[in-house]
């Protein structure tokens, strides 16, 4: 489905055809439910969040602004919802920017080397822990560029930040994600 | 270990051309640059292959479910928009020509709608007039319009509360 088709299935739906939301959720469930499971980490949470999200969408449609993609905006809903989650629950997000070379990983080595682990499959299971360690504001940044494939200027929209902020926290991320894996990959 | 100037634009795509390929230049000859490069790319393939989590086998029916649900309660509360608009069209009607005395302190809105009352009455009385031939409204009128607002009444009530209790 591509944005032209996208907002036929908006404009249907606004003129009271719901039955073509359908067509919304079914193209954007995966890449939503696994945004928010990896920034819950908890699978219920996120199909929760998930329906949540979708909802709020629909309710919300008659303000989507067209001058966005749907996918940008529905990921903005999704990105506000899933920090209003994270909040509520207390998660403790402690703020990295500038000291993440400090930064003590709480994921306990095996004793393999994550280079030992990629070549046995493990690492992007292991990856997929680690990266619940990461302070939310980079979660979301790493998670929305290389788990859900979205580019970097649509991480800006969704995220409303500075281009240059958003490769600079991927960077920075991706630094920390190292490190939690004992580097030296 | 510090960064050399440029490592993060070249990891990042914010390199093109030829500062990009002088910095792949660069790479050849500096070994910890190139580290951080083969490390940042293995990290990178990681994160693409990270397992991902397919929906609930019902997600979508579930969302549908819920997003009827949500019009049909959107329906019913226009159906109740509609029904206290009509109430305050049919006093005006029960209130008759006395509009001017009753609602002289009454507000800009209230004046509004028992002018559309008024007019109101005045269409039912002409249609009746026409349908009835010269039947005496006189004093039976409030009687009319009430009747007329209870069973309006009753109908609201009874699609609405159709509307609104289809929910699963």
């Amino acid at each position: 489905m591509d944005v032209t088709e996208e907002l036929q299935v908006i404009d249907a739906v606004l003129k009271g055809d719901v039955d073509r939301y359908e067509a919304l959720v079914n193209r954007y469930q995966k890449p939503i439910i696994n945004f928010i499971f990896r920034m819950v980490g908890n699978y219920e949470d996120a199909t929760e969040l998930a329906q949540d999200v979708f909802i709020k969408s629909y309710v919300s449609l008659a303000g989507f602004n067209r001058q966005y993609r749907f996918s940008t905006w529905l990921f903005r809903i999704a990105t506000n919802r899933t920090i209003d989650f994270l909040r509520k629950r207390k998660v403790a997000v402690v703020s990295m920017e500038g000291d993440y070379e400090d930064y003590t990983p709480q994921y306990k080595s095996n004793g393999s080397s994550p280079l030992e682990t990629l070549e046995d499959g493990r690492l992007k299971t292991l990856l997929g822990d680690a990266i619940q360690q990461l302070p939310s504001e980079y979660r979301e940044v790493i998670v929305l560029y290389h788990v859900t494939e979205i580019s970097y200027e649509e991480i800006a929209e969704i995220t409303d930040l500075p281009l240059g902020t958003v490769k600079n926290r991927i960077f920075r991320a991706r630094k920390m994600l190292k490190k939690i894996l004992e580097g030296e990959i | 270990m510090k960064e050399c100037k440029g490592l993060k634009d070249y990891l990042t795509d914010a390199m093109e051309g030829q500062e990009k390929r002088h910095f792949e230049a660069h790479l050849a000859t500096c070994k910890g640059c190139a580290l951080a490069v083969k490390e940042d790319r293995a990290i990178t393939e990681a994160l693409c292959d990270v397992p991902k989590v397919n929906a609930p086998a019902h997600f979508v029916i579930t969302v549908m479910r819920e997003v009827a649900a949500r019009r049909r309660s959107r329906l019913a509360w226009g159906v109740y928009g509609a029904a206290v608009l009509l109430v305050a069209a049919l006093v005006g009607v029960l209130l008759g020509g006395n509009v001017t005395v009753v609602a002289g302190q009454a507000t800009v809105l209230v004046r509004s709608l028992a002018d559309f009352g008024t007019s109101l009455y005045t269409v039912v009385h002409n249609i009746s007039a026409v349908l009835f031939g010269a039947l005496p409204m006189g004093r039976m009128a409030p009687g009319f319009a009430g009747g007329a607002f209870l069973a309006l009444c009753f109908v609201f009530y009874k699609t609405a509360f159709a509307i609104s209790s289809d929910r699963r």
